[in-house]
């Protein structure tokens, strides 16, 4: 027994553990490497873009005809889209690491166009490698340049996760601004990034593996310069491996309710990344409320966006979504305080593109002709069902005021209140004088003891689409996401110590108004948020002479490129709905699957009671089923498994069943008996899928403008002004 | 070896058999003596959101469920099983001003339906032990009805098992349970989804639950009934109950039958009336008698149930094709009431959307009537006749 004991074996049992762990991961590697658990690849025969313009509007550089625009898109602006960065860097990942980087096991290309097919990400039909794209890489995925080291970095910008394709039969269509269907956040080794970490790893670790890597990401390095660039190489790959692994440490179990594709926490993730990794690893929370990747072809019109409906300004909504796609900022050393890498411009000239996106149109020819009659069915249940809460609602301002007294028309008392006519406390309510109702239905327990906002806001925007919130207990879908972001809490002590240093050397700088955060150890979510974006937004600004150096007033002169930069002059006001919000569905049919969640493949089921949706899907393909307007989810190997009984992936609510409205049941109201529903009839459900292929949302509010994208310095690597 | 490896898992089952003891004896303990209702009131606006959309996750799975338990009758979603649903008349008696609010303000005589049940869903044989049910409909009660007038009738009605004490603590601790049954795991709900974290064990609510699973009394008629959640009576807090005459007893019924407790009640009820005496209990100021937690029984040492009503049921058959069709289409519900004895507490306040959603969705489904009733006449034709029509005459609120 003691022999057992004896160094000389232990030494031996140690090292060949070791050899055993050596081969075993090398093996699972090379198994992982040779056989992943994805999604097989499907070939592309042919692409299509939806919604050509009547005129020839674009230039076309291969010839002197025009050609039309599709979806509201020249191939520039579409370009433009696909390609401009916003900041993100993941774990100092270069963009030229990815396209020369192997499989963790041997020699054969990581990124391939195949290997990201198979993940979801898609690629410009139109391009072979060019200049915008030199890494042949997928939307969405491109570069901008670290202010500190001017290394190029991998950036992952909007595109990335807000543009489509749906297959039919080999075909691709292009849906420009639909959600994404990759696993980006994925940690699961098979997948891009943390794939691409290993590969790194297993890079570093072998040298000959980094000899070769080395050559392709230096190959325009100069002989002489070569072998000190190459140890730059190496410490910088080291670091970006380190990064990657704190990373993993910190937010590995935070997200038990797997994501799939598709989809993403995003609140969450935006806030363990702000909160969590910039601020103090204190503020990190549970985050088991993925959501899909919203369509981007009206947001702009919209008073508010994101899917609780709790942000008003643009510009506020996009750094924040920069941050949380870990756009790099530093919260916690007063000497670079809130130095950052989010590019203010870049944002703002996609928000501005953005606003040309037309919504897809259904192609007759190749999904099938559209039954006029059943449609023309369809369309009269729409008016008497979804547009209540759809819309869309235009909203005009008359004398810097809005006229809601319109709303009391569009909107039912118990479209928001439920058929019981409660107050989200429970108790019971009378609503009868919906001219001095506030114009969004929300009561005081709703807004959370706050003081009830103004609603004024818009006075500068001539005219917009008001969306309304559906409180989570009236529409009953999944109330996680809503319900973490209103119950989180966040400790913003280790930054407000950094200003009141600074303050204490005569800074300028602002802390938190008592108002809207009166306790920092203590933030909400969204009250946290609009202080940090805002402290970004104005450093830009200040930076270019907007706003003066030694305040947060708007340098006189410059009112009117403050407002359009930060969106229609809107104010960022975040608020707290505990609801969701239903948005205009023109082009819906292109983004299954439905809900915030994610949690129903068709629009058919969507129409149908919970207990005819399916509980168990299948994801990671998304073959187009015109007939559902769906997509195919039964079960392939490779796929992600969609289970509806997990927190957070609820497949209840937002439907048409029977008994009374409300707690989940949405419709069909009875008009002999209000406040009892029932469900739709299969004819029905068939004739409102058949009429939402043609749904259009009416006429669109006017721009201002054109896109304005005449600041931004990308691809150069420089300094941008205003 | 294999001692050795016995003697291991001995131990260890050993340790979990302590573990389980231990944590028993420790939530017992903290049950018995934690202020009442401890961590259960949150009046805050967040507090009271979180609770509505607990609601409503509530409501859903409570759907879900019925829809996977149809038979394919759509049944409830509690108490699924019924023994039958008897005529009674619930005669208010002169009382205490303290007890003269909403029904009890004076005296009177009223027709009700009284609906007796087994509490298990889906429906268990009357052998098995289970919670019993007994809710009772007064009709024609005059007085502004709590709920809006869709929703409502003029009827009073009361729900009680025969057990004081409910098993859930919390609203959202009923959200759980519902979770569980419709993820088919109802056990997971005490033992949390694998059984080794104690932090998930709700072992004193296992205790209670399993308290309130009685065998079978004699018949649905021998039983005492009480209301477990606490109501207003004017300025006052109460619960109530009803308690058996005597213990009714029908020899010659064979106990052991699926359906027994159905045929004792009808053997008894052939031959003769059976009542109940209908009591209150006053919330005493400084007793340890909680709003928010009904798994803490209210002291009848503290506070007695005091009468102040006689249910009178006459010998009668109640088990005909219609009248238990009829029985089945009824819902019973504490909101169903006038003002003066409003429902409190947040599972109350819970009951009131689970039970309209639960009989609306059911009586959809089932293509059942849904009015609330106004006297036996209103609910099935054959209580029209002459007889009846005075009896109903004579009846009603006495000025």
């Amino acid at each position: 027994m003691r022999k057992l004991f004896h160094w000389k074996k232990l030494l031996k049992v140690l090292a060949s553990l070791l050899v055993l762990l050596f081969v075993g991961g090398y093996g699972y590697l090379w198994y992982i490497s040779k056989y992943p658990n994805i999604p097989e690849y499907t070939a592309i025969n042919d692409y299509r873009f939806l919604t050509p313009s009547s005129e020839l509007v674009c230039d076309d550089p291969n010839s002197e005809q025009k050609t039309p625009s599709y979806q509201g898109w020249c191939d520039k602006q579409r370009q433009t889209y696909y390609r401009t960065p916003q900041g993100t860097e993941f774990f100092g990942l270069q963009y030229d690491w990815i396209s020369s980087l192997e499989k963790p096991v041997g020699k054969d290309p990581l990124i391939t166009r195949e290997y990201m097919q198979q993940l979801g990400f898609i690629y410009d039909p139109a391009s072979t490698p060019n200049e915008n794209n030199p890494g042949d890489l997928p939307i969405g995925l491109t570069w901008h340049y670290n202010p500190e080291t001017n290394a190029k970095m991998l950036d992952v910008s909007c595109a990335a996760c807000h543009s489509a394709q749906i297959t039919y039969r080999g075909t691709a269509v292009v849906i420009d601004g639909g959600p994404g269907g990759h696993a980006l956040p994925s940690l699961d080794p098979t997948q891009f990034i943390a794939n691409s970490v290993v590969s790194l790893t297993t890079t570093y670790i072998n040298p000959f593996k980094f000899n070769r890597f080395a050559k392709k990401v230096l190959k325009d390095v100069p002989d002489a310069d070569y072998s000190a660039k190459k140890k730059e190489l190496r410490s910088a790959t080291w670091s970006s491996i380190k990064q990657a692994l704190v990373y993993a440490k910190n937010n590995g179990s935070l997200y038990p309710t797997a994501e799939g594709y598709g989809r993403t926490d995003a609140l969450g993730r935006i806030a363990n990344t702000v909160y969590g990794d910039y601020i103090s690893p204190k503020n990190y929370h549970v985050a088991d409320a993925p959501v899909n990747y919203p369509h981007l072809w009206d947001i702009w019109a919209f008073d508010w966006v994101q899917w609780m409906g709790t942000v008003s300004q643009a510009m506020a909504r996009n750094i924040n979504e920069a941050l949380g796609t870990r756009a790099k900022i530093d919260l916690t050393h007063s000497a670079n305080l809130y130095e950052n890498s989010v590019m203010v411009p870049e944002l703002h000239c996609i928000e501005t593109t953005l606003q040309w996106l037309e919504p897809p149109q259904w192609p007759e020819d190749l999904f099938g002709k559209v039954d006029q009659e059943l449609a023309g069915e369809g369309q009269k249940i729409f008016g008497d069902v979804c547009a209540k809460c759809h819309g869309p609602f235009p909203r005009k301002a008359v004398d810097g005021k809005i006229n809601y007294s319109d709303a009391g028309k569009t909107h039912q008392c118990t479209t928001c209140h439920g058929p019981t006519m409660t107050n989200n406390d429970g108790s019971l309510i009378e609503l009868k004088n919906s001219e001095n109702h506030p114009p969004v239905q929300i009561s005081e327990s709703q807004r959370l003891g706050k003081p009830a906002s103004e609603f004024e806001l818009q006075y500068k925007r001539d005219w917009y689409w008001e969306l309304i919130h559906i409180p989570l207990e009236h529409i009953g879908t999944d109330p996680t996401s809503a319900s973490n972001m209103l119950n989180n809490r966040y400790d913003l002590t280790p930054l407000i110590d950094q200003i009141e240093v600074l303050r204490d050397n005569g800074s300028f700088l602002r802390l938190p108004s008592k108002e809207t955060i009166p306790d920092p150890t203590k933030a909400g979510f969204a009250e946290g948020l609009s202080f940090l974006g805002g402290e970004v937004r104005t450093k830009q600004y200040r930076e270019w002479g907007l706003i003066e150096q030694d305040s947060y007033k708007i340098v006189p002169g410059k009112e009117k490129i403050v407002a359009n930069l930060d969106g229609f002059g809107e104010v960022d006001r975040p608020e707290n709905w505990r609801a969701y919000r239903p948005r205009p569905l023109e082009g819906i049919w292109a983004t299954a699957p439905y809900l915030h969640n994610g949690s129903v493949p068709s629009i058919m089921q969507l129409l149908s009671p919970a207990e005819d949706r399916d509980q168990i899907f299948y994801l990671g393909r998304k073959e187009f089923e015109p007939e559902t307007l769906g997509i195919n989810v039964s079960k392939f190997k490779g796929a992600f498994k969609f289970d509806t009984s997990i927190t957070g992936n609820s497949n209840l609510g937002h439907e048409f069943n029977d008994g009374l409205c409300g707690d989940g049941v949405i419709g069909y109201e009875l008009a002999d008996k209000p406040g009892y529903c029932r469900q739709l009839t299969y004819r029905e459900r068939l004739a409102l899928v058949e009429y939402l292929k043609i749904h259009k949302d009416g006429e669109r509010p006017q721009l201002a403008s054109q896109a304005q994208c005449g600041n931004i310095k990308w691809p150069e690597n420089a300094e941008s002004s205003y | 070896m294999l001692i050795k490896a016995l003697k291991v898992i001995t131990v260890l089952v050993l340790l979990y058999a302590l573990l389980f003891v231990s944590v028993f004896a420790g939530q017992m303990l903290v049950g018995a003596f934690r202020a009442p209702d401890a961590g259960l009131i949150d009046n805050t606006p967040l507090g009271k959101a979180n609770r509505r959309t607990e609601t409503a996750a509530i409501v859903e799975s409570v759907r879900k469920i019925v829809t996977m338990e149809r038979t394919p009758q759509f049944q409830r979603d509690a108490h699924s099983k019924a023994h039958g649903c008897v005529r009674a008349t619930f005669e208010v008696f002169e009382s205490q001003s303290t007890y003269n609010h909403g029904i009890f303000s004076k005296p009177g005589k009223y027709q009700s339906w009284i609906r007796f049940s087994n509490g298990s869903v889906p429906a268990v044989v009357d052998t098995k032990k289970d919670a019993r049910g007994m809710a009772i409909k007064v009709m024609n009660v005059e007085g502004e009805q709590l709920l809006p007038p869709q929703y409502s009738g003029k009827t009073q009605d009361f729900v009680m098992i025969n057990s004081p004490a409910f098993f859930i603590r919390s609203t959202a601790d009923y959200r759980d349970l519902e979770t569980a049954v419709e993820r088919g795991s109802p056990f997971s709900y005490f033992f949390g989804p694998h059984y080794i974290n104690p932090f998930k064990w709700r072992l004193r609510q296992l205790y209670i639950a399993l308290g309130t699973r009685k065998a079978p009394p004699p018949t649905p008629l021998s039983d005492n009934y009480f209301s477990m959640t606490p109501f207003n009576l004017g300025p006052n807090k109460i619960k109530y109950s009803a308690q058996t005459c005597e213990n009714y007893r029908a020899p010659g019924v064979d106990d052991s039958r699926p359906n027994f407790l159905r045929e004792a009640m009808k053997k008894v009820l052939s031959n003769q009336d059976a009542c109940f005496q209908f009591s209150i209990q006053l919330k005493k100021p400084g007793a340890r008698m909680p709003i928010e937690d009904p798994t803490v029984e209210w002291s009848e040492d503290a506070s007695p149930f005091v009468p102040v009503a006689r249910i009178h049921i006459p010998k009668q058959n109640f088990d005909t094709a219609a009248q238990n069709n009829m029985c089945e289409a009824m819902s019973f519900n504490v909101w169903h009431g006038v003002k003066g004895m409003e429902p409190i507490s947040y599972f109350n306040e819970l009951r009131r959307e689970v039970y309209l959603h639960t009989a609306a969705y059911r009586q959809m489904r089932n293509d059942m009537n849904n009015g609330e009733p106004n006297s036996w006449c209103d609910s099935l034709e054959q209580y029209c006749d002459g007889e009846q029509q005075t009896q109903s005459k004579n009846l009603g609120a006495t000025p």
